[in-house]
């Protein structure tokens, strides 16, 4: 690749951003990885403007950028290696917001991801994503990867707490996706954008979510005889129930190498150790790690260790952190390969991967993230021999087939980049490959950001179903290839379809019905793997029970008896337990599409750490079937908690409502829903306007430990005492209103940004009677609610407006949930306009250019 | 912009970056990027070329023969502060600064300084700083001059050249008078042993009063602590900039001349020459006559503070009643790895309050004579650390250096903090004195 002009850089930076110079320029060769391309220039924006400056020149001359963060990944990921500019986010590291009332903070790019930890931690609040690189590691570089951490078992990845970006498209357009709140009507791009690797846009500032830093946290080593001893430990403490806040296990080569380095007392002479940390309130550390250690000491567990400080604690992570870096002491060079496979999977996975190394005469170690299945088998050799490097990648390709064998992931955390795109076709399909080109084609028609990442040059064909007209009003397709063949011969046609689970509906103007009625049952279960596949037909009722007899559940609570998971994940309903246990975006691990032109893909792994390509399911949830119809969905499971506890206020107003929930809000950690809702009969309490009720989860003493908390937190602001009331759970409080709510009456959703309710409150026009009747749900930021005007057209949409305006002034959004029949057509359903409206309608014409998915179900069509 | 030369032949290539040893130095770097936070010139730049892992990324380059050593190599390693603290940080056991020593070597070699340039050398680093009493002399000289009032005239005026305003920034307050070296001071009370003092150069005729409450400290724990006459500058100045075989003729004198008696200690109370000193073993190791005596030379040589933490027989009982916070020295920090034994000292300390900075590994931008040569960017460093500093609102700034000292003095004036600095053991004399004779 030539750049016509590099030197034009100079009119429209100041030299200060800009390096050319061929000498400095080799210092951006590289990444902690193996992969070298030398750019051809490097540019360090310090605003947005800057971003979008280069953007334009770039799209303007045909010039390549590779965004780079610290340099810190693995993959290859900011090595460009077609040339042209490299975009170093170090300068870009201000904290631009942190609101520690709302828990959210927006940050550029540049910030270092342990710098903004130090810092929300100071306010009592967390930020748990932990790559082991996180001193240097900035949060672009997270986001692109979309990065792990030993952490991540209990808390997730950088998708979970990212809620908006703001970036920069390859036409230089800058947008917002997603934003402070939650769940906004669009498709997901921001979902989508994380873990992209820097090839769909760039970007350049994030608005993060936090929670409450644990009051306490306790760390302990375990040691075993073997790793698979190990392993079968880490599936039994899982199994019971148990949430650490880590599970990692290093085997013994693993130990002398950090020990060497850092030394904590690792127990070097056993055949592996796990590092276990519970974290909580205090009153439960002592219980919690009693009852890991019974259950690690009857599978074979011994010399048992707890860290006695802070100190000691920071120590152990300092050194396992370090892991990679100390292990260059020991070897000339060594390659650490990032897989994941589900956790069940462990132990046998261990053995063919040692076996693999064994049979290439290599030196192998183990340190990774056991809880999530994400394995780090780190060999080490010596480069200067030919035969020895050629063995490592051979080898390293048949430990990375081992994982897709197992339904596993190429990477956990490290992403594809440049290192892995070769094995691509290994874990995706034609098609799948196909529709996340086809994604990178609308998104960077001239391919300039990030040129030759994640997918090799020669992609397999793409498979699909031949068409099939269905028969009939209703389409009831039995499987995916059913689906796909009718979707493409209606499609041919150019015949809409209205998707439903019931067996019929009302069709709001589509020439077909389609049902997900004959696409049901658990089609594939793993307590304990913690997830299942089910036919998107399937109603979220029958599923619960079902998973209830392994004391399990799903992490979906519907409204209505006849809901399916497949209409909940495609509409996005989020419970007020969203809070604690993530959105729908969070917990579909992967979902099978019948896609509108024939093709079937399976996007995502039944894994909790897959980086492995662009983030697809986060595309399908929400997008209400206009993208492809969901066959089957694959969702996290969730162990029942040992106690659930609800405790309830009457209030009179909203506004006393709401402000005794703020009150409460830096208190959440076991809390795990909030709902503050109007005309509500809870037994127990006395009758008010308004019930205000807080569910709490989890092991009991943090349950005991934080209804006093709250009671606390009440007493400051002046509320009554707490009463606890048998039913119902906050979620089923919400669920009825919705339920009651939604049946011939219009229904509204509200999204302002975290912590905003009461704001939204104030602002809203006109008396408290002509408000509707609501139900809050302050933990999301969201609340619902439906007016009292009959089903006057006009009046209907004034209010609907009334509701709306104060929202998006503060940079929300309100949506139509449900319409009364009749009203439909009078309404702006979304009354949203999203930055990215023209890149969310080229994905729909993209996927399902006659337009027969759902027509008008989405904010693009 | 530099052109990249095409690969040289392998006898064109710098001879000494191209040796087995330093390519295996050089490999050591994964380059994972740990590094980065702890580097002050990145802090401050945020390039990769002023970090740690892309100065070895230029040093490789340039061993390959893939570039020239003048223009931008020497440019980036020029801005090295030379901290170290790049070795702390790094996990897989780079180290940094032997590459660094290596390539400023190669950088010697290849271009020689200008005559100017070799002229101020010369008078520096050969004329001035290798002999006590001509510095005494130069310190009298600004006594009078700060006495007089041409101080404040010229810093007014800014007559003075850029490099020589630098220098002159940091000119402490000076004393009248200089301590006696030509006897022993005896122990106070039990006589537990001889020591060998090294005042230093600069910390002489500069920092006179923190040698004099250093002697005081150690005659009060029961040391007899000798001068050995003919002591000389440690080399590290002269080794920065490439002159190697002057600072092993130092390093020569001192090891001679320390080693006639049997002293229990040789101790530096600045933890950059302690640092240079710490390595004359390295540094005369092909010499056959000093090699076995440098390593004596080097077994004995200890940091004030290393020394006292061990040997603080008389706990210092007098109160002070202040807030302080601790500056670590580079060169103390990351050359010679005491971090815990000063800041144990200022505990022992009954009143006063140790208020640790919130980066406490960061260089100053002193490192030797780098706030001379590189005087835009030492200031930069210079800045984030007087913010820290302030943040802690400590009534006293301690150090343990030479550079250090001056740089802060200097630092703190220039940001009108209301806070005085001195060095670990001024603080122990004072407590000392607070509490009276013995």
């Amino acid at each position: 690749m030539t750049i016509s002009t590099p030197a034009d850089l100079a009119g429209l930076f100041d030299k200060r951003q800009l390096s050319l110079d061929p000498v400095e320029l080799i210092t951006y060769e590289v990444d902690a990885g193996f992969d070298r391309g030398r750019p051809d220039g490097v540019v360090f924006p310090e605003s947005l403007d800057d971003v979008a400056r280069l953007m334009r020149w770039a799209a303007a001359t045909g010039t390549p950028l590779v965004a780079r963060g610290a340099g810190t990944g693995l993959s290859g990921g900011a090595v460009a290696e077609h040339g042209g500019i490299v975009v170093s986010f170090a300068r870009m590291n201000r904290v631009v917001e942190f609101d520690t009332q709302g828990r959210s903070a927006l940050v550029d790019v540049g910030v270092v991801n342990l710098a903004l930890d130090e810092l929300v931690k100071q306010a009592g609040l967390y930020y748990p994503p932990d790559p082991s690189s996180g001193r240097s590691a900035v949060i672009g570089g997270n986001l692109g990867e979309n990065a792990g951490g030993p952490h991540c078992f209990k808390y997730g990845v950088t998708t979970n707490y990212v809620t908006g970006l703001e970036v920069v498209l390859a036409n230089g357009a800058t947008v917002r996706a997603g934003g402070r709140a939650l769940d906004y009507p669009e498709y997901d791009l921001c979902g989508l954008l994380v873990g992209s690797e820097g090839t769909l846009a760039i970007m350049a500032r994030a608005y993060l979510r936090l929670i409450r830093n644990p009051p306490a946290v306790k760390t302990m080593m375990v040691a075993f005889d073997t790793e698979e001893q190990a392993g079968a430990a880490v599936s039994a403490v899982i199994a019971a129930g148990l949430v650490p806040a880590t599970l990692e296990m290093m085997d013994q080569r693993g130990m002398r190498i950090a020990e060497a380095y850092t030394p904590v007392g690792l127990p070097v002479h056993a055949g592996a150790v796990l590092i276990v940390e519970v974290d909580g309130y205090p009153d439960s550390l002592d219980s919690q790690i009693e009852e890991v250690a019974d259950i690690l000491t009857a599978r074979g567990g011994f010399n048992l260790r707890i860290a006695q400080s802070e100190a000691e604690r920071s120590q152990i992570w300092y050194g396992r952190k370090s892991f990679a870096g100390a292990l260059a002491r020991l070897a000339p060079n060594f390659y650490l390969i990032d897989i994941t496979v589900p956790r069940s999977r462990l132990a046998d996975t261990l053995t063919a991967v040692n076996a693999i190394a064994d049979r290439h005469r290599l030196t192998m170690g183990h340190v990774f993230h056991a809880g999530d299945g994400n394995l780090h088998p780190c060999i080490s050799f010596n480069a200067r021999d030919a035969d020895e490097q050629r063995r490592v990648f051979q080898a390293s390709e048949e430990i990375v087939r081992v994982c897709v064998e197992r339904d596993g992931s190429i990477t956990g955390e490290h992403g594809v980049g440049i290192e892995k795109r070769a094995y691509m076709p290994m874990m995706y399909s034609g098609a799948e490959l196909a529709a996340m080109t086809e994604i990178k084609a609308v998104f960077d028609p001239a391919g300039l950001l990030n040129p030759g990442k994640i997918f090799p040059a020669e992609l397999p064909a793409a498979e699909r179903q031949a068409p099939r007209l269905p028969q009939g009003e209703i389409f009831a397709p039995g499987d995916a290839a059913e689906a796909a063949a009718g979707l493409a011969a209606l499609s041919a046609a150019g015949e809409s379809v209205r998707i439903g689970g019931a067996a019929a509906g009302d069709r709001r103007g589509a020439a077909r019905w389609l049902t997900t009625s004959s696409l049901t049952g658990v089609l594939a279960f793993s307590a304990d793997d913690q997830y299942v596949t089910v036919g998107a037909g399937m109603r979220v009722a029958g599923l619960q029970e079902f998973l209830a007899a392994h004391r399990l559940r799903a992490p979906l609570v519907a409204p209505w008896p006849e809901a399916t998971a497949g209409g909940m994940v495609a509409a996005n309903v989020n419970s007020p337990q969203r809070r604690r246990d993530g959105g729908i975006r969070d917990v579909l691990l992967a979902t099978t599409v019948a896609m509108a032109d024939g093709r079937v893909i399976r996007a995502g792994r039944p894994v909790v750490k897959n980086v492995a390509g662009y983030d697809l399911p986060k595309l399908f949830a929400g997008s209400n079937g206009t993208l492809g119809l969901l066959v089957d969905v694959t969702l996290r499971l969730l162990p029942q908690p040992r106690l659930r506890r609800t405790l309830a206020l009457p209030a009179q107003t909203p506004e006393q409502g709401l402000a005794w929930a703020a009150a409460t809000a830096p208190v959440w950690l076991a809390t795990s829903s909030v709902v503050l809702c109007q005309s509500a009969a809870v037994a127990g309490i006395e009758r008010a306007p308004f019930t205000l009720l807080w569910t709490l989860e989890g092991v009991a003493e943090d349950v005991i430990a934080e209804t006093a908390a709250l009671d606390a937190a009440l007493r400051s602001a002046r509320a009554p005492s707490l009463v606890e009331v048998a039913q119902p759970a906050a979620a089923a409080l919400w669920a009825n209103f919705v339920a009651r709510r939604s049946q011939n009456s219009l229904l509204l959703r509200v999204g302002v940004p975290a912590g905003q309710l009461q704001d939204y409150w104030r602002q809203i026009a006109g008396g408290a009677e002509a408000r509707g009747i609501w139900c809050f749900d302050p933990g999301n930021s969201l609340a619902y609610a439906t007016h009292g005007a009959g089903n006057d057209p006009a009046a209907a949409a004034a209010w609907v407006e009334r509701m709306r305006a104060p929202a998006l002034t503060l940079g929300g959004y309100a949506v139509v949930m449900q319409t009364p029949p009749g009203l439909s057509t009078q309404i702006d359903r979304w009354g949203y306009r999203p930055d990215a409206l023209a890149l969310m309608q080229a994905l729909k014409a993209q996927w399902d250019p006659a337009g027969i998915l759902n027509p008008g179900d989405s904010v693009a069509g | 912009m530099t052109a990249l030369t095409a690969p040289r032949a392998a006898s064109q290539l710098p001879a000494a970056l191209a040796t087995p040893q330093v390519r295996d130095l050089l490999a050591q770097c994964i380059h994972c990027g740990l590094c980065l936070p702890a580097c002050p010139t990145y802090t401050v730049f945020h390039t990769e070329m002023d970090s740690p892992r892309g100065r070895i990324a230029l040093v490789q380059a340039a061993a390959d023969g893939r570039i020239p050593l003048a223009g931008a190599f020497q440019e980036h390693l020029d801005l090295c502060l030379g901290c170290r603290a790049c070795e702390t940080a790094c996990p897989s056991g780079v180290q940094y600064g032997a590459i660094l020593e290596t390539a400023r070597a190669t950088l010697h070699e290849a271009h020689p300084p200008s005559r100017r340039e070799r002229f101020v050398r010369w008078l520096g680093l050969r004329q001035m700083m290798p002999h006590p009493r001509r510095l005494r002399w130069l310190g009298r000289a600004m006594h009078l001059y700060q006495g007089l009032g041409l101080q404040a005239l010229v810093r007014r005026s800014g007559v003075l050249p850029q490099r020589l305003r630098a220098m002159e920034a940091l000119l402490p307050p000076l004393p009248a008078g200089y301590p006696d070296y030509r006897r022993p001071a005896p122990a106070i009370g039990i006589k537990r042993g001889e020591v060998a003092f090294l005042y230093g150069c600069i910390q002489d005729a500069f920092l006179a009063a923190v040698n004099a409450a250093s002697v005081r400290v150690l005659q009060r724990n029961g040391y007899e602590v000798h001068f050995p006459a003919g002591q000389t500058c440690c080399g590290a100045a002269q080794l920065h900039v490439g002159e190697d075989d002057l600072a092993r003729d130092l390093a020569r004198r001192n090891v001679n001349v320390c080693l006639h008696r049997d002293y229990v200690a040789i101790i530096s109370n600045a933890g950059g020459c302690g640092a240079t000193l710490k390595q004359v073993d390295h540094l005369l190791a092909d010499d056959p006559l000093f090699a076995d005596r440098a390593k004596t030379f080097v077994a004995k040589l200890k940091d004030i503070n290393e020394f006292l933490a061990d040997h603080l027989h008389i706990p210092p009982t007098g109160r002070l009643d202040l807030r302080a916070t601790y500056v670590d020295s580079c060169h103390l920090r990351h050359g010679q790895k005491v971090v815990r034994q000063p800041r144990q000292l200022l505990q022992a300390i009954p009143g006063v309050d140790l208020v640790e900075l919130r980066q406490p590994d960061q260089c100053c931008g002193s490192a030797g004579v780098y706030n001379i040569l590189q005087p835009d960017t030492a200031q930069q460093v210079l800045d984030a650390k007087l913010a820290d500093v302030a943040g802690t609102r400590a009534q006293v700034v301690v150090t343990s250096n030479t550079g250090c000292q001056l740089q802060m003095i200097a630092g703190i004036r220039q940001a009108g903090l209301q806070a005085e600095v001195c060095h670990v053991v001024e603080l122990l004399d004072r407590s000392y004195a607070q509490a009276g004779p013995p």
